[in-house]
């Protein structure tokens, strides 16, 4: 479904160049929940901003559902980020202006889809997600969790290809951070959708398929899920606690 | 649900947002097309001289309008897109398409201008009204003076509003092009910090405005005096030092703090200061606009004040309180005449006097520039009126002793030597009909401001006998009639005052319809080298022409009408003056006002950390008093000192003296100065209050 071959990203300061992302391929398959970790600084953020296009990257191929996506231009990819791709981002991205359901609407109204539709497709994934009812309700006066839970239930509105998440859970407590967890799951299990989720969390990343390891701009290695949950976040713990990162966030 | 209905809510809840740009919009047109409406009148465009100073002034004041107006709208449209901005963020990454966007916003816009635009123009209307109340008021007669809106006044107003318009559409489509979702992302972690420092920094920066002011506005005087040099007009780029030197200030200002001398005090304005740090570059910029506007505005109030009190002195120290001159073979009211009219309108003739003078030729050195802003002697020889001694003891009442051969100059009072003459100039004076010339002797000068019209470069005296010697066979063409005379209550007198000029005019012939620098030698020596004379063009003697004064070389003197023209003429540029302080003072404050809002809106989160860092209300307060403190105080401390020493040095060096009612005028300027503070201190009330509102609502 996503694949990423040879991209490399580096920044520019001054005139010294800081290489960030080196050589990076990977690949996540359909219906996958693929996460991203590593220490501070390795280019997880980067990478994410890269796949979105959102900055650009100067070598390598990024591929949506077997198109290339790295050589379109504004009016292209704004077609593929309201159609194929769904941000979560760390600090929610809602408009305050409207309320829970309006903002979950929000990439249809943009598509200009039909309204009936567009409205019991938002229900029904409010109801999914278990967020019916708050839908009236404006950001300001609901959780984060709820927020981040809108976020994702916005989305899944356009059944896009992959949904890309940068630290979804980093502004939350545990348990919000499971229910948030909780909404990926049910989104690969209810809508089938693929995900791919960068996170700093051992707790989060133990509930995805696969996790792969970034270490100073490379793929350090990828686990994958064997077992219970629990024995994959102690792998995880273990493996962050070799590459000398900050092992600070588990439960 | 649809987009247009999204729209609508999110135009709701942003109502705040729209309507401080509307309202800059407004401002803008309203404070323009009130100018322009005035300005552009018929009335007002008679009234001031074609291609005079006070015309061109306006046209700079106009521009300072402009230029201001623009200056607050676009401060405003940036605040408003930077709101906008998370709007526009999320839409992108949900993917939206840019152009889409760009017409949303373009429509959106548009609404709110068009509507504001609209009141702008129609509240400009009677705003222009009232001032010309004002103006009506401050001069000392009416007449000729009806209100009448051009046409011209509104296009130029609406002219500017499109501009306005324009200006907001291009910022608002730079916005949607330059719309980038990692900038979005990254708002609230993006900062821009300068580089440190330099302690000698702000020393530096006076030193520059020092300097910068010196050699823009002494240099030039001194360098006229000493060498007989004029600076190039791009000379003026001196004054760019002193705004280089403006800019170190304020950020030093800004951005410099060490643990330095005083470590308790560092620590505890640490937050206000490292606030401010973090947006350094933007602020301090910011901070010298507004230094600009308080010195433009404390200038102008200052001339505006300066030009009415100069205005009301205007011919008050003429000796006479009514005098003419003609040619002698004009046939014109005589003294029977003259008290007959004022025994109609009821006024006493206090003293009547009459005297001949001789248009003689004269030879005298006067300076021109060329084209490198060297000054260069040149030689004239031109008709110049004199005068004989016993004929000014006569109407003057002071005595003067003039033996053969020597000759005094009459000045203006108040007269300032300057490069183009000097009043002991003269060289050679001859009858031109007979050829018999005398070299006389410069025994020093007289003010008598009722002889010197009509005579360029100066009116002069020489004794009885050399007046007979010199016209003995000049033609009475050569000769003119002085009327000299005083009344009582001369202030009282302008329906006398205006009857006397007319019947003036009325009996003024080809003879005497001669421009203003029309000279009756040049003109023959011109045609016998075969050249054009330039000045030959008669003048318009009809009543209703507004610049027959101005134009004139027989124009008749009266304190009473002087005042009124010159106070015509000033009043336009007082109240220009007055209005254009009153724009920038709305800029300044806007600007103000908006950048305390913004810092707030920006450290929300700051302050939120605060909080939970156990900070209380009081000490929240206290950083944003300290901050808002800087941003007001050091832009109108830095303005105003440039605008005080600005003027101090302009006085100065105009006549290398300060006279009296200079000392005078500075020190209304300080008044002026500490009446701007106080607007100024209102408007950072009520700045703090707004911040204080907008961190703490954010957590209830
Ligand atoms: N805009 C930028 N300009 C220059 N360098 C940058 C920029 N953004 C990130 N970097 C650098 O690139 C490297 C990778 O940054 P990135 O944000 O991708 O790390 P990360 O893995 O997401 O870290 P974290 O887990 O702390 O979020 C870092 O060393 C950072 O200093
Ligand atoms: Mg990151």
């Amino acid at each position: 479904m996503l694949k990423v071959n040879n991209l490399s990203k580096s920044y520019q300061s001054g005139n010294q160049v800081y290489p960030v992302l080196k050589n990076i391929s990977l690949e996540v398959e359909k219906g996958e929940f693929v996460a991203v970790m590593g220490p501070s600084g390795s280019g997880k953020t980067t990478l994410l901003n890269c796949i979105s296009r959102f900055i650009p990257h100067e070598e390598g191929e990024i591929f949506l559902a077997d198109r290339d996506i790295s050589a379109l231009n504004e009016e292209e990819l704004a077609k593929v980020r309201n159609q194929q791709m769904g941000f979560v981002f760390q600090d929610f991205m809602l408009l305050d202006g409207l309320t829970v359901f309006e903002n979950i609407c929000l990439p249809q109204i943009i598509a200009r889809c039909p309204v009936v539709q567009m409205e019991e497709k938002a229900k029904t994934i409010c109801r999914l997600f278990g967020i019916e009812k708050i839908m009236e309700k404006y950001p300001a006066e609901i959780s984060g969790g709820e927020k981040q839970r809108t976020a994702v239930a916005r989305a899944l509105m356009n059944q896009p290809y992959v949904i890309l998440a940068d630290e979804p859970t980093g502004n939350l407590d545990s348990k919000s951070c499971k229910a948030v967890i909780d909404a990926f799951l049910q989104a690969k299990k209810e809508l089938g959708a693929t995900v791919f989720m960068v996170t700093h969390d051992s707790f989060a990343a133990s509930f995805c398929d696969r996790v792969i390891v970034l270490k100073d701009g490379q793929v350090y290695g990828e686990l994958m899920k064997k077992g219970s949950r629990r024995e994959f976040m102690d792998m995880l713990l273990d493996t962050i606690r070799i590459l000398g990162g900050d092992g600070n966030d588990n439960e | 649900m649809t987009m247009n209905k999204i729209r609508a809510k999110l135009r709701k809840q942003n109502k705040g947002q729209y309507r401080l740009l509307g309202l800059c919009v407004f401002l803008s047109v309203f404070l323009v097309s009130s100018f322009t409406l005035m300005f552009f009148s018929q009335t007002v465009q008679e009234l001031l001289p074609r291609g005079g100073d006070t015309r061109k002034l306006m046209w700079i004041l106009l521009g300072v309008v402009v230029i201001g107006c623009l200056l607050f709208t676009l401060y405003g449209g940036n605040l408003f897109f930077r709101n906008k901005g998370r709007e526009v963020g999320v839409m992108l990454a949900l993917g939206e398409r840019k152009k889409e966007l760009a017409g949303q916003l373009c429509k959106e816009l548009a609404a709110v201008m068009g509507k504001y635009v609209f009141w702008g123009v129609l509240c400009a209307l009677p705003m222009s009204y009232s001032i010309w109340k004002a103006f009506q008021l401050m001069i000392v007669h009416t007449a000729q003076m009806e209100y009448r809106i051009g046409m011209a006044g509104l296009g130029a107003g609406l002219c500017f509003a499109a501009l306005d318009c324009l200006c907001i559409l291009f910022m608002g489509s730079r916005f949607i092009r330059r719309a980038n979702i990692m900038d979005i992302l990254n708002a609230r972690r993006k900062t821009e910090m300068v580089r440190e420092v330099k302690p000698w920094c702000g020393k530096l920066g006076v030193a520059l405005v020092v300097a910068g002011f010196f050699l823009a506005i002494a240099a030039p005087p001194l360098m006229v005096r000493f060498f007989r040099h004029g600076m190039p007009g791009i000379w003026n780029g001196t004054y760019l030092l002193g705004a280089a030197g403006v800019y170190l200030i304020m950020l030093s200002a800004v951005a410099r703090c060490g643990r330095g001398k005083n470590p308790e005090k560092y620590y505890k304005n640490i937050i206000s200061v490292s606030l401010m740090r973090f947006t350094a570059r933007q602020t301090t910029r910011n901070m010298c606009v507004i230094a600009f506007l308080v010195f433009v505005m404390a200038l102008a109030s200052f001339w505006g004040v300066m030009y009415y009190s100069s205005a009301m002195q205007g011919g008050n120290d003429a000796p006479y309180d009514y005098s003419m001159h003609y040619p002698a073979k004009e046939e014109q009211i005589g003294e029977e005449e003259i008290r007959r009219l004022a025994a109609e309108h009821q006024v006493k003739i206090t003293s009547y006097e009459e005297l001949e003078t001789l248009e003689l030729v004269i030879q005298y050195i006067g300076r021109d520039m060329d084209e490198d802003h060297r000054y260069f002697d040149v030689e004239y020889k031109k008709l110049a009126s004199f005068i004989s001694a016993s004929d000014f003891e006569r109407i003057s009442g002071c005595s003067v002793s003039l033996g053969k051969g020597e000759y005094m100059t009459i000045i203006t009072s108040g007269f300032v030597e300057n490069i183009w003459v000097d009043i002991d100039c003269l060289e050679t004076v001859e009858n031109p009909a007979t050829g018999s010339r005398i070299v006389p002797l410069f025994r020093g000068s007289v003010e008598f401001d009722n002889l010197t019209a009509g005579s360029e470069p100066f009116a002069f005296l020489i004794s009885d006998e050399d007046y007979l010697a010199l016209s003995k066979g000049l033609p009475d063409d050569r000769k003119e009639e002085h009327v000299l005379f005083n009344v009582e209550d001369v202030m009282e007198t302008y329906a006398f005052a205006d009857a006397w000029k007319q019947a003036y005019i009325a009996r003024a012939t080809k003879l005497s319809s001669h421009c203003a620098l029309y000279d009756a030698y040049e003109e023959e020596l011109a045609l016998a080298a075969g050249k054009e004379y330039p000045y030959a063009g008669e003048v318009d003697l009809s009543p209703d022409n507004m610049q027959l004064m101005g134009d004139w070389k027989y124009a008749p003197f009266s304190k009473v009408t002087r005042q009124g023209e010159v106070m015509e003429l000033v009043a336009v540029f007082v109240l220009s003056s007055i209005y254009i302080s009153v724009i920038a003072l709305a800029s300044a404050g806007i600007m103000s006002y908006v950048r305390s809002i913004t810092i707030a809106i920006e450290n929300r989160q700051l302050f939120e950390d605060l909080k939970r860092l156990g900070a209380d209300e009081v000490y929240e307060g206290r950083v944003i008093k300290i901050q808002l403190r800087k941003l007001f105080a050091y832009p109108i401390g830095a303005g105003c000192i440039a605008a005080g020493g600005f003027s101090l040095l302009l006085t100065y060096f105009n006549d290398m003296r300060l006279q009296l009612f200079e000392v005078k005028m500075l020190l209304m300027e300080v008044v002026l100065m500490l009446l701007i503070s106080g607007i100024m201190y209102g408007v950072y009330r009520i700045a703090f209050k707004k911040m204080i509102c907008l961190i703490r609502d954010k957590r209830v």
